[in-house]
C-alpha cells in the first residue's frame, strides 16, 4: 500500500506562491513550504485566511499568480487537477449521488483504464482500508455521515495520490463523530503510508492530528512547526493567540522589563510582546514568582479537570490562570489574591 | 371537522369550479363517447360501437401512430436543441447576459401560438425568406411547408421554453464540486459532462422531454395551420369531427389524445424515477458558482437567432406592400395597419378576449391563492389527493377538454355566453396560479403570519400584512401569466364560441385559415409588442421574486468565501 516516493524531492513543495484575484477578493502572499513523503501536514488558519486557496493550488483547481508546486519533484506549472498525481476530499464530500459505493471508488482507476480485475481488487483494498467492507452496492443517501467521509477517503486513494488533499473533511460532522474519524484517519494515514496535506480551522484537529503543521493568517504563513513547538514557541503574536488561550502583553523592552500598559513583565529577553500560558500562571497567597501582581479574583470558572481563575489587576488588566489541583478551591469571587509567573513561561515575541 | 374548517372553506371554491366545470365536462365528455351516430342522423345512446370502430380501424391507428412520431420528433429536436442552450445558458458568467438570455428564450411564450406560427409560414412558404436564400445557391427551393417538417420545426420553437426551464433548473441545483471531484479524479472536460453533468442533469432533461412531449401531441393550431390537411394527428381529428358532426367519435378521438398523455405521463414520470438517484447524498452543503463559457455564445447567437427570427419576420412582413408573404417585401406600406380597422369583428373579438381572460384571472388568483394557501399552510387530510385534483387540468389536452366543455355547456344551456368561457378558461389557468403561489408560500416565512397573529391581527388581517408581502411578486407574475395563457388560447376556445362570436387568437386563427396577406403580421406586430412590454415586467418581477435563483447561480465568488464560509 504503501506509495513509493517515485522522482526526486519531496512530495509537495511549494515556492514562493502567490494568488491575486482580479476582483479583489484576498489570495495568498508568499507561500512556501514542503512536505516529506508519508508526513500528515496541516494548514490551520481562521476563515479567509487562504489555506483552501493553497490547497487548490495544490491540487491544481487553480492556478497561482506566480510561484511554483512541484509534486516529487516535478513543476505542474499548467497542468490542470485531472493530470495531476494529486486526489482530494473535498469539504462538501460531492460523492456522485448517481454511483454506488464500489463505483464511486471505481471512478478514478476505471478512468485510468486499469483492468477490471484490478479495479475491483482495488475497490475492494479500499473498502478494507476505511472499514466498510460490505458496503459496495449501497449509494450515498444510504450512508451515514461518516460512512459518506471514509467513501469519500477512499475514492481519493484510489487513485493512488502522491499526496492525499483533505479540504476540512469533518467540518460538517457532529463533535462525536468528529473525534472518532480523526482517529480513524489518523489510521488510514498510517496504513496507506500517503501524505496527507490537511485544511483546517480548528486548532484542535490540527494539534492532534500533524505531524507538522502551518499556521496561516490574511493570506501568509505565520509559522510552520511540529504541533508542540508551534504551541509553546510561538514566534508571532498570532500563532500565540489562535492555538490555545494565553495572556498577550505588547510592549516597549527597557533593562529586562517588558513595560506593557497596565503591566510590567520581567522578560528573558527584548521583545515587542510577550505570551503567557494560562496553565503557566499561579493564583493563591504568598507567591514566590519572579513576576507577582495584586488583584482581586474577578470569575472563577469551573471547567472539570481543571478550573480557571481571571484576576483584575489595580490597573485594569486581565490575568487568567488555569489551574489543575483542587489547591485553588478555598478562592472565592472577590478575594483579594496575587497572581504571577516565572521568567521562563513568559515567550518573548518579536512580531 | 372543525379542526380543518378554515382549510376547507379555502379549498372549497376551487374544488367545486373543478368539479363542476372540469370532472362535468370530462364525464359528459365520456358517456358521449358511448353513443353512435347514424349516416341519417339518428343518435344511439349507451353503444360501444363508436370505441370499436376506433380501435378496430386501421386508418385511426395510424393517425394515433402519427401523433405518437409527431410529438417523439419534436422531443428529440427540442431536447437537441434544449439541453446545449440550457447548459450554455447556466454557463454564461455575467448576470446581466444570462438574463438577457432566459428573456430571449421565454419571451416567445408570450406571443400567440398563432402569430408564431404564421411567422414559421412566412418564413417556410415556396416564396419565404428560407427559399430566397436557398434558390441563388442553388439550393432550392425546398418545400417543407404543409409538412410534418414544418410542423416540427415551429413546435420546438414554440416548446423550447418547456425544455429549456427544467434543465436549466437541475443544472443549477448540480453541485460544481461534482465537476470538481470527477477532474480531481482524472476525468478531462468531456468525461465529466457524460459520467457527471449528463446523469445528475437526466431528471431535468426528462422533466423536459415530459413537457415538450404532453404538449406536442396535444397540439392543434400548428399542425393544423401549417401541416396544411396532410399531417393528421388526434387533435386536428377531434376538430374535423366536431366539424363533420360525429361527436362520439371526437369523444372518443379526445378520450384516445387523453390515454395517451396519460401513458406518456406514466412512462416519463417512471424514467424520472429510474434516474433520479440526484438527491446530492454525499453533498452537506450548497453549491459555489459556475465557472465562465468559452466557445458557447456562437450557439447561443444561433439559438436566439432561430428564437426571434419568425417574430422579426412577422414585423418586417407587416409593412410589405404587397398581400403575399414573399420575402423580400418589394416595398414598404403601413396599408395593412389601416387594414385592421377595417376588419369585421376584429374589435368585438379583442374585447372578448380582454373580457374573458381579465374576469378568468381575477377569479382563478382568488380562489388558486386560496386553496394554494389551505395546501401550504393547513396541515389538512387528503392534502396530496386535492393538489393532484387542482393540478389535473394540466394533464388533459387542451381540445380533448375543449370538445367536452362545448357539449357540456350545451347541455347546462351555456353555451354561446360570456360565462362559460370564463369558467372553462379559469380551469386552465387554475393549475398555473397554484404552482407559482404554492412556490411563493413555501419560500414565505409562516412565522411571520404567526407573529402577526401573536400580536392581535385576525387570521386575514394577518395574511394581509404578514404574507402578502412576502408573496406579492409572484402573484403579479402568475396573475399576468395567467391572462396571457387566456388571453393567447386558441385550441380548447375554437370549440366553444357560438357563431357570433370570436376571441381574437380565434379570430386569427380562422383569418389564416382562409387568407394569407399581412393584415395578420400587422396585428401580430402590435400584439408582439404588447407582449414583449409584459414578458419585461414578468421578467423584473420574477427577478426580483427570487423565481429565477435557482436558474441563475450568483456571480463567481471568491473561493475562499464560498468555501470557508459554509464551515465558519
Amino acid at each position: 500500500m504503501t506509495a513509493a516516493a517515485t522522482g526526486g524531492g519531496p512530495d509537495a513543495e511549494l515556492r514562493g506562491i502567490r494568488k491575486v484575484y482580479d476582483n479583489g477578493a484576498r489570495g495568498v502572499e508568499q507561500v512556501d513550504f514542503t512536505v516529506a513523503t508519508g508526513e500528515f501536514f496541516s494548514m490551520l488558519g481562521p476563515s479567509g485566511c487562504g489555506k483552501s486557496t493553497t490547497l487548490r493550488i495544490l491540487a491544481g483547481l487553480e492556478e497561482p499568480t506566480s510561484g511554483e508546486v512541484l509534486i516529487r519533484g516535478e513543476p505542474m506549472r499548467g497542468r490542470p487537477a485531472h493530470r495531476r498525481p494529486t486526489n482530494m476530499v473535498f469539504q462538501r464530500l460531492a460523492l456522485f449521488p448517481h454511483l454506488t459505493v464500489a463505483d464511486n471508488i471505481a471512478f478514478g482507476p476505471k478512468l485510468r483504464r486499469k483492468p477490471a480485475r484490478q479495479v475491483s481488487e482495488i475497490v475492494g483494498s479500499m473498502l478494507d482500508l476505511v472499514d466498510l467492507a460490505g458496503y459496495d452496492a449501497r449509494y450515498p443517501a444510504q450512508l451515514s455521515g461518516g460512512q459518506q467521509q471514509r467513501v469519500a477517503i477512499a475514492r481519493a486513494l484510489a487513485n493512488e495520490p502522491a499526496v492525499l488533499l483533505l479540504d476540512e473533511p469533518l467540518g460538517a460532522l457532529d463533535l462525536r463523530l468528529r473525534v472518532q474519524m480523526q482517529q480513524a484517519l489518523k489510521r488510514i494515514q498510517h496504513d496507506s503510508g500517503t501524505t496527507f496535506v490537511y485544511v483546517t480551522h480548528d486548532q484542535v484537529e490540527a494539534l492532534t492530528m500533524s505531524d507538522r503543521m502551518a499556521v496561516m493568517n490574511e493570506g501568509r504563513i505565520e509559522q510552520i512547526g511540529p504541533p508542540a513547538e508551534l504551541y509553546r514557541s510561538p514566534a508571532t503574536k498570532f500563532t500565540a493567540t489562535f492555538l490555545g488561550d494565553t495572556n498577550l502583553y505588547e510592549g516597549t523592552y527597557d533593562g529586562g522589563l517588558l513595560e506593557a500598559e497596565g503591566i510590567g513583565v520581567k522578560v528573558a529577553r527584548p521583545g515587542r510582546a510577550v505570551s503567557v500560558r494560562p496553565e503557566h500562571v499561579a493564583v493563591g497567597k504568598d507567591l514566590d514568582c519572579a513576576n507577582r501582581y495584586h488583584g482581586r479574583l474577578e470569575d472563577v470558572i469551573f471547567q472539570g479537570a481543571s478550573t480557571r481563575y481571571h484576576v483584575r489587576l489595580a490597573s485594569g488588566v486581565l490575568v487568567i490562570s488555569e489551574r489543575r489541583e483542587e489547591a485553588g478551591s478555598t478562592l472565592t469571587v472577590g478575594d483579594e489574591v496575587e497572581t504571577g509567573w516565572d521568567v521562563d513561561a513568559g515567550v518573548v515575541l518579536d512580531h | 371537522m372543525r379542526r380543518h374548517r378554515t382549510a376547507l372553506l379555502l379549498a372549497a371554491p376551487s374544488v367545486v369550479l373543478l368539479v363542476g366545470v372540469f370532472a362535468g365536462a370530462m364525464l359528459t365528455l365520456l358517456e358521449y363517447s358511448f353513443h353512435q351516430y347514424l349516416p341519417d342522423g339518428t343518435d344511439i345512446a349507451h353503444t360501444a360501437v363508436t370505441w370499436q370502430t376506433f380501435l378496430t380501424g386501421g386508418y385511426h391507428w395510424q393517425i394515433v401512430g402519427e401523433t405518437v412520431v409527431l410529438g417523439l420528433i419534436t422531443t428529440v429536436a427540442a431536447a437537441v436543441v434544449g439541453y446545449p442552450t440550457a447548459y450554455a445558458l447556466h454557463r454564461v458568467r455575467q448576470p446581466r447576459w444570462r438574463y438577457v438570455g432566459l428573456f430571449i428564450i421565454f419571451a416567445p411564450l408570450l406571443t400567440s401560438v398563432v402569430s408564431r406560427t404564421y411567422g414559421w409560414e412566412l418564413i417556410l412558404g415556396d416564396s419565404g425568406v428560407l427559399n430566397s436564400l436557398l434558390e441563388p445557391a442553388g439550393l432550392g427551393p425546398v418545400e417543407l411547408l404543409y409538412e410534418r417538417s414544418s410542423v416540427v420545426i415551429a413546435l420546438v420553437h414554440i416548446l423550447l421554453p418547456f425544455m429549456v426551464f427544467p434543465i436549466i433548473q437541475s443544472l443549477g441545483q448540480l453541485d460544481p464540486a461534482f465537476g470538481e471531484a470527477a477532474g480531481d479524479l482524472g476525468a478531462g472536460a468531456f468525461l465529466r459532462f457524460v459520467k457527471v453533468t449528463l446523469p445528475l442533469t437526466m431528471p431535468g432533461l426528462i422533466g423536459g422531454a415530459q413537457l415538450v412531449f404532453a404538449l406536442s401531441i396535444s397540439s392543434f393550431a400548428t399542425p393544423s395551420l401549417l401541416g396544411g390537411g396532410r399531417v393528421n394527428v388526434l387533435a386536428t381529428e377531434i376538430y374535423d369531427n366536431v366539424n363533420n358532426v360525429d361527436w362520439p367519435l371526437a369523444a372518443v378521438s379526445s378520450y384516445a389524445l387523453l390515454a395517451l398523455a396519460v401513458v406518456a405521463l406514466g412512462v416519463f414520470g417512471w424514467l424520472q424515477r429510474r434516474t433520479g438517484r440526484a438527491e446530492q447524498g454525499g453533498v452537506t452543503a450548497a453549491g459555489a458558482a459556475s465557472t465562465g463559457a468559452r466557445g458557447w455564445s456562437g450557439w447561443l447567437v444561433a439559438v436566439y437567432a432561430y428564437v426571434l427570427l419568425p417574430l422579426v419576420i412577422i414585423v418586417i412582413n407587416s409593412f410589405s406592400s404587397v398581400s403575399y408573404g414573399t420575402w423580400p417585401p418589394p416595398g414598404f406600406s403601413a396599408k395593412w395597419y389601416a387594414n385592421l380597422f377595417e376588419q369585421e369583428g376584429l374589435g368585438a373579438a379583442t374585447l372578448l378576449s380582454l373580457e374573458v381572460a381579465i374576469a378568468a384571472t381575477v377569479l382563478a388568483m382568488v380562489i388558486g391563492t386560496a386553496v394554494a394557501v389551505a395546501l401550504v399552510r393547513h396541515r389538512m387530510p387528503g392534502r396530496g389527493p386535492l393538489q393532484s385534483f387542482v393540478l389535473s387540468p394540466t394533464v388533459v389536452p387542451k381540445v380533448a377538454f375543449g370538445f367536452a366543455g362545448f357539449i357540456y355547456l350545451h347541455r347546462l344551456g351555456l353555451f354561446g355566453g360570456v360565462a362559460g368561457l370564463v369558467v372553462t378558461h379559469t380551469v386552465i389557468v387554475l393549475p398555473f396560479v397554484v404552482i407559482v403561489v404554492t412556490a411563493a408560500l413555501m419560500r414565505a416565512d409562516a412565522t411571520l403570519d404567526a407573529a402577526a397573529k401573536d400580536l392581535g391581527a385576525a387570521p386575514l388581517r394577518a395574511f394581509r400584512l404578514a404574507t402578502l408581502p412576502q408573496i406579492r411578486p409572484a402573484l403579479i407574475a402568475a396573475a399576468l401569466f395567467a391572462f396571457v395563457v387566456s388571453f393567447d388560447e386558441v385550441d380548447m376556445t375554437v370549440f366553444l364560441l357560438s357563431p357570433d362570436q370570436n376571441t381574437l387568437p380565434v379570430w386569427m386563427f380562422i383569418y389564416m385559415q382562409k387568407f394569407q396577406d399581412p393584415t395578420l403580421a400587422a396585428l401580430s406586430t402590435l400584439l408582439i409588442v404588447a407582449a414583449l412590454a409584459i414578458a419585461a415586467t414578468v421578467a423584473v418581477l420574477l427577478a426580483r421574486s427570487g423565481v429565477f435563483s435557482s436558474l441563475t447561480p450568483s456571480p463567481e465568488e471568491p473561493v475562499e468565501k464560498v468555501k470557508e464560509g459554509t464551515s465558519a
